[in-house]
């Protein structure tokens, strides 16, 4: 299976659920990029330039509000695009990813077949 | 006596070569014991890894209906292992999925040697292996004739663990008198907790969504018995408000209404009070409010709260009165 379409960076620290997205992902022809914690994460995202970031909250080290944050802070990496992924039905988190321009929120338990159209719909945006 | 004294050493000198022989040998078994302990574990915990790598892309295939179930039947064989590696990954996925996702899983619990399995510790093994064996069948929601007699005599247990998990398993089975019986069973012993007993009424009910008239007319029944404590009664009215039990208004009303001092104990008075708050059912606001000045504290909290929501509401029977 080749996949030469967009970048998705992701970046959650369950082995099991990075797995199910990480086939889900390459099934639909994403390349595919896995960091297991926020600081690798972010440097991550430095390095790579991926198209999309899918960014658990819950994240050992430093979580994924903090990363976005620092994301946003970022000049160079303004433009890159996230999806965060989150157990947490919390307004508040949802506010705050929202107001530091995140394309999107899901929260777990999903579906995966959504989680594939709204990568696809946040990469179209 | 230096002779004496010498035999006498000599003695001393033997028991303690004796004893510091018996200390190495045990000293030395205990260390070969730690090692090979360890060495399982480090082995198990490889083979762990190992089947769960197996398992995990072969699970999304089948989610992706690439494969069918038979595959997982022959890889599983007849390990136990094998089979907890299996259960516990698919459990971690069903608790980051939903929809049909979530459905295809469930199915893959329902292979028929892993069915076999739980059957077996069910009837067999420590409390600790049933309890497990019942919380597979809670899980699944699959409870076959096979399975429904011995769950039903567990909810007896002296275990309150096991009894419970046999109850809430039960829940599951579409014969009413099987849900009856654990319900009935499991909410007459004594100290058991809201959070057990509110995991069992959301379960009773039918299909879990729905309620029936007749799951209504048992609860009325079981919570007016003589023999309940005060204390019991009160947590079986909150369960029954707090599961949403939407055919218990009118019930609950009455007993609220009635003049019998069965139901004037402040504790379950307190709690009629809430049900009618929490079902937001106005229609008892006059009831309610001739409890005001009632010498309980609890009592007096629970009308304030309720005046609060329900002077609010408008019903629908208030609007065409």
């Amino acid at each position: 299976m080749s996949q030469d379409g967009p970048t998705v960076l992701l970046i959650e620290d369950d082995p099991v659920i990075s797995k199910l997205i990480e086939f889900k992902l390459k099934r639909n022809n994403y390349k595919f990029e896995l960091r297991e914690n926020g600081f690798s994460g972010f440097e991550a995202i430095k390095e790579l330039k991926p198209d999309l970031v899918i960014l658990d909250i819950m994240l050992p080290s430093v979580n994924g509000l903090e990363v976005l944050r620092k994301i946003r802070e970022d000049e160079d990496l303004d433009n890159v695009r996230v999806i965060m992924l989150s157990a947490s039905m919390k307004m508040k988190d949802k506010k705050l990813a929202f107001e530091q321009g995140v394309k999107d929120y899901i929260v777990k338990p999903f579906e995966t077949d959504e989680l594939i159209m709204r990568v696809k719909k946040s990469l179209e945006n | 006596m230096f002779l004496v004294l010498g035999v006498e050493m000599e003695g001393a000198i033997q028991l303690l070569i004796l004893v510091t022989l018996l200390l190495t040998i045990t000293t030395f078994i205990l260390f070969v014991i730690t090692v090979a302990m360890r060495l399982k574990q480090n082995r198990d915990e490889k083979r762990i890894t190992e089947y769960r790598e197996t398992f995990l892309p072969l699970i999304f295939e089948y989610m992706e209906e690439s494969i069918e179930v038979r595959t997982f039947e022959k890889l599983l064989g007849s390990s136990a292992l094998k089979y907890r590696v299996f259960e516990e990954t698919i459990v971690k996925l069903l608790k980051n999925v939903e929809g049909e996702d979530a459905e295809k899983l469930k199915s893959l619990l329902m292979i028929d040697s892993l069915y076999r399995y739980h059957l077996n510790q069910l009837k067999e093994g420590s409390d600790v292996v049933k309890i497990e064996a019942c919380n597979y069948f809670r899980y699944t929601n699959i409870v076959r004739g096979d399975v429904v007699y011995i769950l039903g005599k567990y909810v007896q247990s002296d275990n309150t663990y096991l009894a419970f998990s046999a109850a809430s398993a039960l829940m599951a089975s579409d014969n009413f008198n099987d849900r009856m019986h654990a319900m009935d069973t499991f909410t007459k012993r004594e100290g058991i907790s809201k959070m057990a007993l509110l995991e069992l009424f959301y379960r009773f009910k039918h299909d879990n969504k729905s309620q029936t008239k007749e799951e209504a007319a048992f609860l009325e029944a079981l919570i007016s018995e003589k023999s309940l404590s005060t204390k019991k009664r009160a947590l079986l009215i909150r369960c029954v408000s707090e599961s949403n039990y939407y055919l218990m208004i009118k019930p609950l009303q009455s007993w609220l209404e009635s003049r019998d001092d069965f139901w004037k104990e402040p504790e379950v008075l307190s709690a009629l009070i809430d049900s009618q708050r929490i079902f937001l059912n106005s229609m008892a606001i006059d009831s309610i409010k001739t409890y005001q000045n009632y010498p309980d504290k609890e009592v007096r909290k629970s009308v304030h709260e309720a005046v609060l929501v329900l002077d609010q509401e408008t019903t629908f029977e208030k609007a065409i009165a």
